[in-house]
């Protein structure tokens, strides 16, 4: 397997966590626990101290609480996303009122052109974002754990196959294949698969690609640091009682690794967020009427002088949403990893 | 040494048949391409005409034989042999001959991939060398003084901003910059390509200056955070302590020990990262309507244009297998102990 | 925009190719240029979208802009369409001296050249090279490439060319176009388009009444010069005939083209009526976006001034149209209609067709593409531009739906509809969530399914392959030369046995065997006032049936620079910006 830092992170769309990931994540192992607190107790006290990525923390959480609310309220008739109000738009299809047509029933104001509420799209649109970026990081975490443990803990074929592998994956251009992969695979998804045509088969196909082109990534890293967690003495001692290749690989090396896991799901989180934003932009996620953030924002990026508040309102969330998720994981690898102390 | 920049190679070379046979076997399996070029009022008969002459009724293992074979020694259209040959005997000018390594010959375009490549990439390296001058540039730049003002107001001003630079899409930047910086503040010229050879340095520089911009701020982002980390790790190192117990200056120690070890990863990235944009800055290229690659590959998955894509793809895949190689060689060169891994 | 766009959707683009119009029209009546003012010289700038130009070999060319452009610039027909903002003009004599004479009520048409036609190397224009042309239409490989459109393909067989001297030969099948074809298909070709001296006559199977004005729309009557062939590699090459030429020498598909005068081109044989050539450059530019178009032109500054777009302005930058730009906009009608076409072979009760139609929420539709300066809500696909055009019975169904006419015909049934629509833009999502609305209203069971702008293959045979079947989908139609032939029958008309997807553009394999009939009987008259009687007699018997579901007929939007004169959408440039008469200001 190359020796790299790993580079070569397309930055229009699919961000690569590895920006973000420092190097001594990246194969060198983290040097965790010889004190006599455990080191789940350092990186709490850690972690508290730093008040920015509490404060990450908290938005954070509220997020989550937020998107697990959207689709509850939506089906409670509370946030209607969908329904048009053509009586609030004017003839040039400009909201009616001021600042894009604000009102008790429409906080955020409506939608130009159509009418829908702004706020409800908004809402919901944070939801399947993160909904889907969500998906797609569990995807390329599980795969690339899986296969950077077998990789790190065989020593042989495996290793090199799985090492090739990446290589093989990572000299892809992403961008260009999300872009013309998309009718190919969209196609293949809701003919072949029967996976229900729209919202479904696209949101599918944007969790499948970034999960396929992001696990190569998390196997390197993986692999880097079970490559130091093999010489250790209890995977000697599981090994010399016999214990199986898979209990070994899962019950004994996999609870080692935690630490690096939820640092890069909450680093690949963000970049996922705005990679699914760009591929609306491209027209290749998903549609409205459905909304996600990227395609709010791709269709109000257009009002910028006529329509300021449906303007902002996508863009300012979208760029909270990414800043707050990497603070917090900036915070989490700072507290778990004390090596580098930022 | 020697052996090893050869196993390198060989090794890039399988890893770019694999590439080549995915993509292949990925595009190939979607279905009678003819059908995208047929047109309207396209009856069952002339469908079947096209099929047959581009060779699409052939079966797909033959198809992807002929295809590394013009790769290795180039090939001639129209695909069908009967219909070739009668051409040949009738017109012999309209066979189209493309060299090796050929990647194909876009029907819809009625131009040889390599052709169509070769007319685009030079807005797409362009874009990129300019971009890539302006990240490394102040990126390094801002990352060295975030590192070494750590924990002060500037170290936090940069960091903020950074956080927030990269966390804007970059359709969202290059809207802005094009609909309101140039179009209508005109704070700035319309971008326009110019190249050097109809408007000189000067024109060239100045049609590419929105777009580099749109694409370095990204990566500008990202290089203020791994160098100020990168730094940050070196100066933490034991030698640098040993170098500050020396005496010597925090200037010295920071230039001469603290970059130069910080830096030569980072450059090693910046090759890869450079290497993966000559596949086009897609979205950039976009909303800028610049002709480099980019823009070619997102009119030609537009259009169904699949030679085309599938020749994109190679050439962007061979390009960052390239530049994996060289770098790969360069560290076995400068660090011996990667050679033996 | 929204045809543009539905033109993107796929590859296959089945919107129509020209509009050229006779008939009454509605609003923004075009104002004429004012010749006085009009002066020579300068660059005027065309702004377009990426990748709308199929290719500039005359075989290639296929879109409605692309014909209108290349007519005025560099290619020369038969005939053509003079520059007037009339409504019902008359085709006029182009290359030929005159209109075309028939002696059989168009079986056979002759056309002479004009002395003193030069191709851009100085060599003359030839009968030969008519004929040439026309062969070209045939060759799969060439046509293939640009999309274009042979004669061949018209009106299911109709429009056929036949040696005379052996009428059963089956030329349309046999012959495969001057680069492959077998000599003895060449002889018989060359006697069904024979040339005697520098007259051409063509020899239809059945009577084309109207060919003179198709000869004006479309380009496979144009010359050729044999010693410019170069087979699939000329797609994007220019070789002219009219006042300007390609500068450098290929068109860039994704960039576009600049041209410069043609010093060949005689004036004299040519009439100020058809091309004015005042400006001394006409660039074609293309940008991604018609959302920058539209700002660029807005802002109007430096080279911008003397441009404009043949796009209509996106809806998304209407309220950036302000009335101190009024100057320079224009409105005009459009032959585009929007409707949407229906499954027959899934919705088979003509009483849940109708009922469709009654819950369909028209105005809804108009109002979120974009208002009345998007369009109009109608009650045919025939646009009011083209000649002969009549409303059907569906025009009196409330545009914003008869949601208790659509209930009393469903009688309690809940019929489940899957729409398709091509996922281009907002717009369309857009539409399909106010059609969705209106139809759940009436009880429909509502399935929205979005094709993307780039699926493989493309929309109208995604459409027709979808593994659970479509029942609805969206279409738009503009004619390819102005006559109800080349609208009613493409959209209605049974498709021939064994067809496994709409020939012409009857992509929902509607059948009536009455309509079929009266279009057989409109086929075969010969007053074109009689075979506008029958082929609306068929439209309104389509429509009543629940052909199709009836939306809207376009208007054009346009902006254009403060430099710019002559600006006029008209019939002969299917009402897009004709380039013949506009004109740099100083």
């Amino acid at each position: 397997m190359s020796t790299l830092p790993p580079g070569g992170f397309q930055a229009e769309v699919t961000a690569n966590q590895t920006t973000f990931a420092t190097p001594a994540e990246d194969g060198v192992a983290a040097s965790i626990g010889i004190t006599s607190r455990t080191p789940a107790q350092l990186a709490w006290k850690r972690f508290r101290s730093d008040r920015k990525t509490m404060a990450a923390a908290v938005i954070v959480a509220i997020y989550v609480v937020l998107a697990l609310l959207a689709p509850v309220l939506v089906a409670a008739g509370v946030l209607d996303p969908y329904l048009t109000h053509q009586n609030l738009i004017d003839s040039n299809g400009l909201p009616v009122g001021s600042f894009g047509g604000i009102s008790a029933a429409h906080p955020l104001g409506v939608e130009p052109g159509i009418g829908r509420d702004t706020l409800s799209r908004i809402w919901l649109g944070l939801s399947l974002s993160l909904f889907i970026s969500a998906s797609a990081a569990v995807f390329a975490i599980v795969v690339g754990v899986v296969l950077g443990i077998i990789a790190g803990m065989s020593r042989r074929w495996a290793d090199t196959l799985i090492g090739r592998l990446v290589d093989l994956v990572l000299c892809f251009p992403q961008t260009l294949m999300l872009l013309a992969l998309s009718g190919l695979v969209v196609t293949w998804l809701t003919g072949t698969l029967r996976i229900p045509s729209g919202t479904t088969a696209q949101a599918t196909y944007v969790i499948f690609v970034l999960g396929i082109f992001g696990w190569p990534s998390v196997t390197r890293i993986i692999r880097g640091q079970v490559l130091s967690l093999r010489e250790r003495e209890f995977i000697d001692a599981a090994r010399l009682i016999g214990a199986s290749n898979g209990r070994l690989y899962f019950k004994e090396v996999l609870p080692n690794l935690w630490a690096p896991i939820l640092v890069q799901f909450t680093l690949i989180l963000p970049a996922y967020v705005s990679a699914e934003a760009a591929l609306s932009y491209l027209g290749i996620s998903v549609k409205v009427p459905t909304p996600t953030l990227g395609n709010i924002l791709s269709a109000s990026i257009q009002y910028g002088s006529s329509d300021f508040l449906y303007f902002i309102a996508p863009a300012f969330l979208l760029v909270l949403v990414v800043v707050s998720f990497n603070l917090l994981g900036d915070g989490l690898r700072d507290a778990l990893d004390p090596r580098t102390q930022r | 040494m020697i052996a090893f920049a050869i196993r390198r190679i060989l090794v890039g070379i399988v890893l770019l048949l694999a590439m080549v046979l995915v993509v292949f076997v990925l595009f190939f399996a979607a279905g009678n391409p003819a059908r995208d070029v047929c047109g309207k009022y396209c009856t069952p008969q002339k469908l079947a005409n096209i099929t047959q002459v581009y060779g699409y009724d052939k079966p797909i293992t033959y198809q992807f034989g002929q295809f590394v074979k013009g790769l290795a020694v180039g090939r001639d259209y129209p695909v069908d042999d009967k219909y070739r040959e009668a051409l040949q005997k009738s017109n012999p000018s309209l066979v189209i001959h493309c060299d090796a390594p050929c990647l194909g010959y876009s029907l819809r375009s009625a131009i040889t991939v390599n052709d169509a490549i070769a007319k685009y990439a030079p807005v797409t390296i362009s874009i990129a060398v300019y971009a890539f001058i302006i990240w490394i540039v102040f990126g390094v730049l801002f990352g060295v003084i975030a590192a070494v003002f750590k924990g002060k107001w500037l170290d936090r001003v940069i960091v903020g901003v950074t956080l927030v630079v990269y966390a804007l899409p970059t359709f969202f930047v290059g809207t802005f910059l094009l609909q309101f910086i140039a179009i209508r503040w005109k704070l700035f010229p319309y971008p326009r390509y110019v190249s050097i050879a109809d408007g000189g340095v000067f024109n060239w520089l100045i049609g590419l200056t929105l777009p580099a911009m749109t694409l370095a701020l990204f990566y500008m982002a990202a290089y203020v955070r791994i160098t100020r980390a990168f730094v940050l790790e070196s100066l933490s190192e034991d030698y640098i302590r040993t170098a500050r117990a020396k005496g010597l200056t925090e200037r010295v120690v920071l230039f001469k020990h603290g970059l130069r070890a910080a830096l030569t990863p980072l450059l090693s990235m910046a090759g890869l990262d450079f290497a993966a944009l000559l596949a086009g800055a897609v979205i950039t290229e976009a909303v800028f309507s610049y002709q480099g690659l980019g823009l070619l590959a997102v009119i030609s998955n537009r259009n169904s244009d699949l030679p085309i894509l599938i020749g994109l793809v190679i050439v962007a895949g061979a390009a960052v297998l390239a530049a994996n190689i060289i770098v790969d060689i360069l560290y076995a060169f400068v660090d011996p102990r990667v050679r033996l891994s | 925009m929204m045809e543009k766009l539905l033109l993107r959707a796929g590859a296959v683009a089945l919107t129509g190719v020209v509009a050229v119009s006779l008939a009454a029209c509605s609003s923004g009546g075009a104002a004429p240029a004012k010749t006085s003012s009009a002066q020579k010289g300068g660059t005027l700038t065309s702004l377009d979208v990426t990748g709308e130009y199929s290719g500039t070999d005359p075989v290639g060319v296929y879109l409605g802009v692309e014909i209108a452009n290349f007519r005025r610039l560099v290619y020369r027909g038969l005939t053509a369409l003079p520059i007037t903002a009339e409504k019902n003009p008359k085709v006029v004599p182009d290359l030929a001296t005159d209109t075309g004479t028939t002696k059989d009520q168009g079986k056979t048409w002759s056309f002479t050249l004009k002395k003193g036609l030069k191709w851009q190397d100085g060599k003359e224009i030839t009968c030969a090279d008519l004929q040439y042309g026309l062969s070209r239409s045939y060759d799969a490989s060439l046509v293939a490439a640009g999309g274009g459109v042979g004669l061949t393909y018209f009106g299911d067989g109709s429009y056929n060319l036949i040696d005379p001297s052996d009428p059963s030969y089956k030329l349309a099948t046999e012959y495969t176009g001057p680069l492959t074809g077998k000599a003895e298909s060449q002889a018989h070709f060359e006697k069904a388009a024979s040339c005697s001296g520098s007259t051409i006559t063509y020899h239809f199977q059945n009577a084309w009444a109207d060919f003179p004005t198709a000869a004006a729309a479309l380009f496979s009557t144009d010359p050729y010069e044999k010693s410019f062939e170069k087979g699939t590699a000329n797609l994007f090459t220019v070789n002219s005939n009219g006042p300007y030429k390609l500068k450098g020498s290929t068109f860039d598909q994704n960039a576009g083209g600049t041209f410069e005068r043609n010093s060949a081109y005689s004036a004299s044989t040519d009439s100020p009526d058809v091309r004015k050539a005042l400006p001394d450059i006409v660039k074609l530019e293309f940008v991604d976006s018609p959302e920058t178009i539209t700002e660029r032109l807005i802002a109007d500054s430096g080279t911008d001034q003397a441009a404009y777009s043949p796009l209509n302005i996106p809806s998304d930058k209407y309220s950036q149209i302000t009335p101190d730009l009024s100057s320079r906009v224009k409105t005009s009608t459009s032959p585009y209609t929007r409707f949407l076409e229906i499954n027959s072979k899934t919705i088979t009760d003509p009483d849940v067709r109708n009922a469709l139609i009654a819950a369909t929420d028209k105005a809804g539709v108009v109002k979120a593409s974009g208002g009345s300066k998007w369009g109009t809500a109608n009650g045919t696909t025939v646009s009011s531009a083209i000649p002969g055009f009549q409303e059907t019975a569906l025009n009196k169904i409330n545009p914003s739906g008869d949601i208790n006419k659509a209930k009393k015909l469903l009688a309690g049934k809940t019929p489940e509809i899957r729409y398709a629509f091509p996922d281009t833009s907002t717009v369309a999502e857009q539409v399909a969530a106010v059609l969705q609305q209106g139809w759940e209203k009436a009880g429909f069971k509502v399935t929205l399914v979005p094709i993307a702008k780039d699926a493989k293959p493309g929309y109208y045979v995604q459409v027709g392959t979808d593994p659970k079947p479509i029942d609805a989908f969206f279409a738009g139609w503009a004619a390819d030369w102005p006559s109800l032939f080349a609208v009613i029958p493409p959209i209605v008309q049974s498709n021939p046995k064994g067809a496994t997807f709409g020939v012409g553009f009857n992509y929902g394999f509607y059948s009536n065997s009455k309509v079929d009939g009266l279009i057989k009987q409109a086929n075969n008259a010969t007053d074109p006032t009689k075979q506008q009687k029958l082929l609306n007699e068929a439209n309104e018997a389509a429509a009543t049936d629940g052909a199709f579901v009836p939306l809207a007929n376009q208007n054009n939007y346009y902006i254009y620079g403060s430099k710019v004169g002559g600006f006029l959408p008209d019939v002969a440039s299917s009402y897009y910006p004709d380039l013949g008469g506009m004109y740099v200001k100083k």
